[in-house]
């Protein structure tokens, strides 16, 4: 939660448009939305400003998102961070990789707004 | 046919055995008694089944007593056994132990003996020739081995077989051979022999009526040993007064011979001689005349010849000739024939061993064939195996690559195709649930997002069905009057919102802006684009530059984009233009763009490389890549 008692959400994604559309469909929602455009980035953040949630996507260069959830999950900081994979890997494999690893939620691109609002009432309270 | 020496083997046994020294009276060989009982037994039975059995054991039980003469006897029954049994392989196995053995045991006279047996079987086969050889083959070695004895018998023998074949003077010269040695010998054992049937041959040779015939008959008698030599010098003196009408001498002498049982042993022909002189005292010559057919010996002819001269009767010494001739002539054509016969068994036997050896060099050549082809074969296969199970493996690591790559092919469009989509779904939502509250600004920004991933998801699905067209052949070109910088502009364009944040990008031209080539301007963008757009991808910061420049390559329009991103490994800078290739599989991107380049490219007749040396120097300030695509200029 931020200092208005909102909760803060981490958009982590190298594509800038998918951070826009983010941005935009979480305006007016009662939440800060924060982005970063590799992991590395995103553990940053993730640290410094303990997100509640986390909208990860996976393949990224240099850090995939698989990896910044195993970071968040291994470091006592992070590891209760709400983490939503939202990925362009649509396959049961990817899926289940990312639930092994922690994931709390999985959503496919293209983002069906109706369904990550839902998620993020539920995860989140809001 | 001549059989003159049918028994000749018997009674040169016979007279082999006379001539050995005695122990005992009945002990003829002075071996040890032991052993001559068995030889005894053994020579009583030769040609029996038991004959092998009691050879082996008289050399058993010489061996015993250690008598080396009774036991190289015992080889000698060996070998007479054979001839007996008309084996010649046994025979001749039987000569060559007998040989040996009484070289080994220096009983020498049993080693002629060997030769002397061979040559009477051959005889008794009417294979006179052959006989011969084995004859003149023994008496060669006894004179190159100087041994008096070997001489002597085989002398003696070749007499023998040299008036049985009609050869008078061959059978003279080998009788005064035998003569000498025997004269001359200090061999005890040739001094202890008879030499009256040699004495009463050379008489028989020199006419019946001469005072040499007399002188030969006399030395008979003077080295007469048995009882059967004065018989046979009886014998010879009967004729010779038959021959000199001396005709109550000659019925003393034949009533001497004819009451004597040996006789007929002594002189196998004397009692016919004898009926015959009976009929010529009676005047019955026609009789002789008719029955000359019955003769067989040259020294018989000869009596009749010299008893016909006697009593004037030419017509008969002319009969007696001619018999002579008739036989000689027989036994000439018998030789011929011999001779012919052995010559063509030879020739047979040469063609068979020919054929043979032809046979067996061909069956040598082909199997030396077969054997080189099956090592070919099996070296053809061998290598054909191993070619062949590395194209498997090839094929295989070609199927397994393939498949990967599609793989991550797969994964890549999908990546590819729901990111652009994600923001063309995603602000579609946003205008659709939020169109009231938002600004006609945001509108804007939102459908401009849709347009533009619209656009991306286009060039992706145009990507496929391109390299699609060129692998299948169906690529088209449309060559127009194209200008370079125009082409430029509008590619960047084109990319211009792709571009990062944070990153600058630029459009520098060293061409006039008039410059023009002749080429296909919506492919040539493409390229253009598609190096931009991977420079988008791969960089974060820096900048991003597009020029179009003559100055690079000769006759060449070069357009070259470079960035300050990421990089490209040197080992990869081949691949890098191979379809499906990424340098970061989670990187955005199908892995075609580069590959759709390199192809085109070809099409146009251009080139596309990487920039080896950008961004590598160790001083370098930025990295990056730098991508050309060369265009002749004409």
């Amino acid at each position: 939660m931020n200092s208005n008692n909102q909760p803060v959400v981490l958009v982590v994604d190298d594509i800038a448009t998918n951070i826009v559309l983010i941005k935009a469909l979480l305006k007016g929602r009662n939440c800060e939305v924060l982005s970063a455009q590799s992991g590395v980035q995103a553990l940053e953040i993730a640290v410094q400003s303990k997100p509640d949630l986390v909208l990860l996507d996976i393949m990224m260069p240099v850090m995939d998102g698989y990896e910044v959830l195993a970071r968040l999950r291994s470091d006592a900081a992070t590891k209760d961070i709400k983490v939503v994979m939202l990925s362009a890997l649509a396959k049961d494999t990817d899926i289940k990789k990312a639930t092994d690893l922690g994931a709390d939620a999985y959503l496919t691109k293209p983002i069906i707004a109706p369904k990550l609002f839902e998620l993020l009432d539920k995860l989140l309270t809001i | 046919m001549i059989k003159p020496f049918r028994t000749i083997g018997a009674i040169l046994i016979l007279m082999l055995t006379a001539l050995l020294p005695c122990k005992a009276q009945n002990n003829l060989f002075n071996i040890d008694d032991s052993c001559y009982v068995i030889y005894r037994q053994a020579d009583s039975l030769l040609d029996s089944p038991s004959a092998p059995n009691l050879i082996a054991k008289l050399k058993s039980q010489a061996e015993k007593v250690n008598d080396d003469k009774a036991y190289t006897l015992a080889y000698t029954l060996a070998l007479r056994n054979a001839v007996r049994n008309g084996n010649e392989t046994e025979i001749l196995v039987r000569y060559g132990e007998l040989k040996e053995i009484a070289r080994k045991t220096s009983y020498m006279q049993y080693y002629f003996y060997a030769y002397q047996l061979v040559s009477v079987y051959y005889f008794n086969q009417g294979q006179r020739t052959k006989s011969l050889e084995y004859s003149i083959k023994m008496h060669e070695e006894a004179v190159a081995m100087n041994n008096d004895y070997g001489k002597w018998f085989s002398s003696k023998y070749l007499s023998d077989l040299y008036l049985a074949g009609y050869k008078r003077t061959s059978a003279r010269n080998a009788l005064l051979e035998v003569v000498d040695i025997y004269n001359s010998t200090k061999d005890s054992t040739i001094r202890a022999q008879s030499m009256s049937k040699s004495y009463v041959n050379l008489a028989f040779l020199s006419g019946y009526g001469t005072q040499q015939y007399l002188d030969y008959v006399e030395l008979a008698l003077q080295t007469s040993k048995l009882a059967a030599d004065t018989l046979l010098v009886d014998y010879a003196l009967a004729c010779r007064a038959a021959v000199l009408k001396d005709n109550e001498n000659y019925k003393i002498l034949r009533d001497k011979c004819r009451k004597n049982t040996l006789f007929p042993r002594v002189r196998l022909t004397g009692p016919q001689v004898l009926d015959f002189t009976d009929k010529a005292l009676a005047g019955e010559w026609a009789y002789i005349d008719e029955q000359l057919g019955k003769l067989s010996r040259l020294e018989d002819f000869l009596y009749i010849s010299d008893l016909a001269v006697s009593y004037d009767l030419m017509w008969l010494v002319s009969d007696c000739y001619d018999a002579i001739v008739q036989r000689l002539a027989e036994s000439y054509e018998d030789r011929l024939n011999q001779a012919l016969m052995e010559t063509e068994v030879m020739l047979e036997n040469e063609i068979l061993n020919k054929q043979i050896i032809d046979h067996k060099n061909k069956a040598f050549k082909l199997m030396l064939v077969l054997v080189v082809l099956i090592v070919v074969l099996l070296v053809i296969v061998g290598i054909g195996s191993v070619l062949y199970v590395k194209k498997l493996n090839k094929a295989k690591k070609d199927a397994e690559l393939s498949s990967r790559m599609k793989t991550q092919f797969v994964q890549n469009m999908s990546h590819e195709v729901r990111n652009p989509l994600n923001a063309v779904v995603g602000f579609s939502q946003l205008i659709a649930y939020a169109g009231d509250t938002l600004s006609e600004e945001e509108k804007q920004e939102y459908i401009s997002y849709i347009t533009n991933n619209s656009s991306m998801l286009m060039m992706l699905i145009d990507d496929i069905l391109d390299l699609s067209d060129i692998d299948n052949g169906n690529y088209k070109l449309y060559i127009t009057e194209c200008n370079c910088n125009e082409i430029c502009r509008m590619a960047f364009k084109t990319v211009e919102h792709r571009i990062p944040f944070g990153v600058k990008s630029s459009f520098v031209s060293d061409v006039p802006d008039d410059l023009t080539i002749h080429s296909d301007e919506k492919r040539v963008q493409q390229i253009i684009i598609n190096f931009l757009t991977n420079a988008c991808k791969n960089t974060t910061d820096g900048e991003i530059t597009l020029r179009c420049t003559t100055s690079i390559k000769d006759n060449y329009v070069t357009f070259a984009v470079q960035d300050t991103g990421s990089g490209v490994p040197l080992e990869q800078a081949e691949a890098i233009f191979n379809r499906f290739s990424k340098l970061d599989s989670k990187k955005q991107g199908s892995g075609l763009g580069l590959n759709i380049c390199k192809m085109l490219s070809e099409k146009l007749g251009g080139i596309v490389e990487l920039d080896k040396s950008y961004g590598r120097a160790a001083n370098a300030s930025y990295r990056g890549a730098r991508f050309y695509f060369h265009l002749p200029l004409k």
